[in-house]
């Protein structure tokens, strides 16, 4: 299951949901953390996307209180945004997030690299290419 | 309630308080395909499970209003929801304990959260799957079991088709047994009838081979010719299988057509009828013909002595003297010989048959008519029946007849026939006779009754005359014996008177001409009875004051006279009754006694005038006034002598 954090409407956020069902994903929707909390203690998630330009809280710092919680401790935290954070490959950051992901990726780009996170995560078993999305 | 088919998908119901979580879940399901309800209480879950047919329910074990594991219970105990799979998850109640409690209060599965979202997939869809291989298990299973009924229902159905089709079979068996039997009893009575019928009968195909004969002909040929099957049928009656002609069953075989014929064959000795008819199959198709030969032999004989015999009796017929005649009871001529045509005046029978003349019209007095036919109703015959008949030119002659009826088997009467004989010489005769006779009686009677008035009228005075005489010299002598021998002359004298009184009465009494036959009669039977000394009763009716013809008055007197004479000479009667009456034109005498009787027809058959002139004689008289004279008399028994006269003329039937 993938849960997708974001609390925007913008059509790139919501269409990267679709590939990503497509693309043969379960796709969770969650506007706030607490939500997804709430739903992790259900339901384990394997990645949590989450948009960074966010109105109430930085993503990033979603992405910090997920990390304290005991169980996301191994999860795929993936943020999204328009811009690469600056140290983004450093720490602190990468021991906060697995990786960046541009929002207007190209759908099989943004399929390829989750794919490539869960496989590494033991999620997958193998890895679907492009010509799984249809946008 | 199970949604669970093959085609609709399964439909959950996720019960979970938590919002997200039911959104969660239904997300995940619905993209697994399944049909997502929701509820957030255990009131609502169990609502929806009674109304709405669920697969399997999700059910958090924590609810805000009730246990989940107590929901699984309600919803395991329902009749209808018994069947609704219940997976029950938990992040709180997640031991050991919670699980079997869980799962022993009814739950089909028990997850505890956080739970993999493949994990919980992979539950539900084992579950449905499970499900529905019970469901189809139980689909088979109850489709088995329809089918195991049907087929039940089927073999019972088969069953009794069967016991029916075997009791219609039982029932056809036996039927054909009867009609087997029943086949076979008519075949016996065919061959019976077949071979107890006396002519020769058989069968042939088209070719006239002879496929069956029957007991008659195989008894005349089978000496000869052996088993007739397969013989030729004119190998059989010709002797050959090219008879010098064709054979009337050639005809039959070649033509189809039936045949009848009387012929002889060379084979048999007579004369033989031969019937031959075609046989045909349902087609139409002659196959055979059936041939019957009957011995007429002894029938041709019995025709030809019946011909001669007719021809003979033509003959009698034709030429007898006397008449011969059939005639309806009408009075229709139905056949008249030419005798009694030419006795009629007719020129031929023919004439005499015509519809004007009746048989009725010929008689002279009508009234002989009816006597005769009350006598052919009453005996049915009449026998020397004398009339009086008119000839065609209505002259008349007398007519002697012997008819008889002529009646059928059931006694109906048919018609008349007899013999007429025309004896108007023979009446001329008898008249002559009876004229000759008449005349002799009345020539005797006026005899007697000279004789009778004239030994009355001299003999008489001069007997009186001696008397007085003899009386005067009675008493001038004196002398004893002068004066008896007068006595005794006196004596003779009267003995002489009363002789001759007597001889007169016999002769002729004159009461008979002078006082009427009552008077005479009276007279007579008193002094008979005196000197016979036996009882007369005399009763006379209707003559007291009426007087006859003279002829007839005389006749009946001397017919009592002749019978009171039969009585005292033969009858040794102890009493004797005259009756005389006369009853308008009617009189009647009998003269009746309780003597010792006699066979009065012997006797009149009897030869010697003794033995019946007497008898001959009344009847003559009788005769001679146109009476009628029967005398009845039984040995033993007595004698009654009885006289029936019309003094109008008709005709006095004889009894």
């Amino acid at each position: 299951m993938l849960t997708h954090i974001h609390r925007c409407a913008s059509p790139v956020v919501t269409s990267n949901s679709r590939y990503l069902s497509q693309g043969g994903h379960f796709v969770i929707e969650a506007a706030w953390v607490d939500a997804v909390v709430r739903i992790a203690h259900s339901v384990v998630p394997w990645l949590i996307l989450v948009a960074i330009v966010r109105p109430e809280s930085n993503g990033l710092e979603s992405a910090a209180r997920l990390r304290r919680i005991s169980q996301f401790y191994g999860l795929v935290i993936i943020p999204l945004g328009w811009i690469t954070p600056v140290g983004m490959y450093q720490e602190p950051l990468t021991s906060l997030v697995n990786d960046y992901v541009d929002i207007d990726v190209p759908p099989n780009d943004l399929l390829f690299t989750i794919d490539n996170h869960l496989l590494t995560n033991n999620q997958l078993t193998h890895v679907a290419f492009p010509d799984r999305i249809n946008s | 309630m199970s949604n669970l088919n093959q085609t609709s998908p399964a439909r959950v119901l996720v019960v979970d308080d938590s919002a997200d979580l039911r959104q969660v879940f239904c997300k995940l399901l619905e993209r697994e395909g399944y049909e997502a309800l929701q509820a957030n209480t255990g009131a609502e879950c169990l609502r929806i499970v009674a109304e709405t047919p669920l697969d399997l329910v999700l059910l958090d074990v924590v609810l805000p209003d009730l246990s989940g594991i107590d929901v699984c219970k309600h919803i395991k105990s329902g009749e209808k929801s018994a069947g609704v799979l219940v997976l029950n998850i938990s992040g709180m109640k997640t031991s050991s304990f919670n699980l079997i409690e869980g799962l022993e209060g009814g739950a089909d599965g028990y997850l505890t959260k956080p739970i993999d979202h493949r994990t919980l997939l992979a539950h539900v869809k084992a579950l449905l799957r499970s499900k529905r291989s019970e469901e189809a298990r139980q689909r088979s299973e109850q489709a088995l079991k329809e089918a195991h009924d049907q087929l039940e229902q089927k073999v019972h159905q088969r069953t009794a088709e069967l016991i029916a089709s075997n009791d219609l079979l039982r029932q056809e068996i036996t039927d054909r047994k009867r009609i087997e039997e029943a086949l076979v009893a008519a075949t016996a009575m065919w061959e019976q009838t077949f071979n107890a019928i006396p002519d020769h009968l058989c069968i042939m195909d088209v070719r006239g081979v002879i496929l069956r004969a029957n007991q008659a002909m195989r008894n005349c040929f089978e000496p000869v010719h052996g088993d007739l099957v397969g013989l030729d049928y004119e190998l059989c009656y010709y002797g050959t299988t090219t008879p010098e002609r064709d054979h009337p069953c050639a005809a039959v075989l070649s033509h189809g057509l039936p045949v009848v014929c009387e012929g002889e064959f060379p084979m048999l000795e007579g004369s033989y009828l031969l019937a031959s008819y075609p046989l045909r199959d349902g087609t139409g198709q002659q196959w055979g013909a059936i041939s019957s030969v009957r011995d007429i032999t002894e029938r041709k004989r019995t025709q030809a002595a019946l011909k001669e015999t007719e021809e003979k009796y033509r003959g009698i017929f034709e030429n007898a003297i006397e008449g011969i005649f059939q005639s309806t009871l009408d009075g229709r001529f139905v056949s008249a010989n030419p005798a009694i045509a030419r006795m009629f005046g007719y020129d031929s029978p023919q004439e005499l048959m015509s519809e004007r003349n009746l048989v009725r019209e010929h008689y002279v007095n009508p009234e002989q008519r009816k006597v005769f036919t009350r006598l052919m109703e009453k005996n049915g015959f009449v026998r020397d029946f004398e009339l009086q008949a008119y000839r065609k030119d209505r002259s008349i002659i007398w007519t002697s007849e012997n008819v008889r009826v002529v009646r059928d088997e059931a006694g109906t009467l048919l018609y008349y026939e007899g013999i007429v004989e025309d004896i108007t010489r023979r009446k001329e005769v008898e008249q002559e006779r009876l004229e000759l006779l008449r005349r002799l009686v009345s020539a005797q009677e006026d005899e007697q009754r000279r004789i009778s008035r004239e030994l009355h009228d001299q003999m008489g005075q001069s007997l009186a005359a001696l008397l007085l005489g003899l009386k005067s010299i009675q008493g001038i002598v004196d002398n004893e014996p002068a004066r008896s021998q007068v006595q005794r002359l006196q004596e003779i004298t009267n003995r002489i008177a009363d002789d001759m009184h007597s001889l007169i009465r016999e002769l002729r009494p004159t009461a008979l001409d002078d006082l009427g036959l009552h008077t005479a009669l009276s007279n007579y039977i008193a002094e008979w009875s005196q000197q016979s000394n036996i009882a007369v009763d005399f009763h006379s009716y209707g003559l007291s004051n009426c007087r006859l013809d003279n002829q007839l008055e005389t006749t009946i007197y001397r017919i009592v006279q002749e019978a009171l004479n039969n009585v005292l000479k033969h009858a040794n009667a102890k009493s004797v009754s005259v009756i005389l009456e006369k009853r308008g034109s009617k009189v009647s005498v009998i003269v009746e006694d309780d003597g010792i009787g006699f066979d009065a027809e012997l006797l009149l058959r009897t030869p010697g005038r003794h033995g019946r002139f007497g008898l001959l004689g009344m009847r003559e008289r009788s005769m001679l006034v146109g009476g009628l004279l029967n005398i009845e008399s039984t040995p033993g028994v007595g004698t009654t002598v009885l006289m029936h006269i019309d003094t109008s003329g008709d005709i006095l039937e004889a009894e």
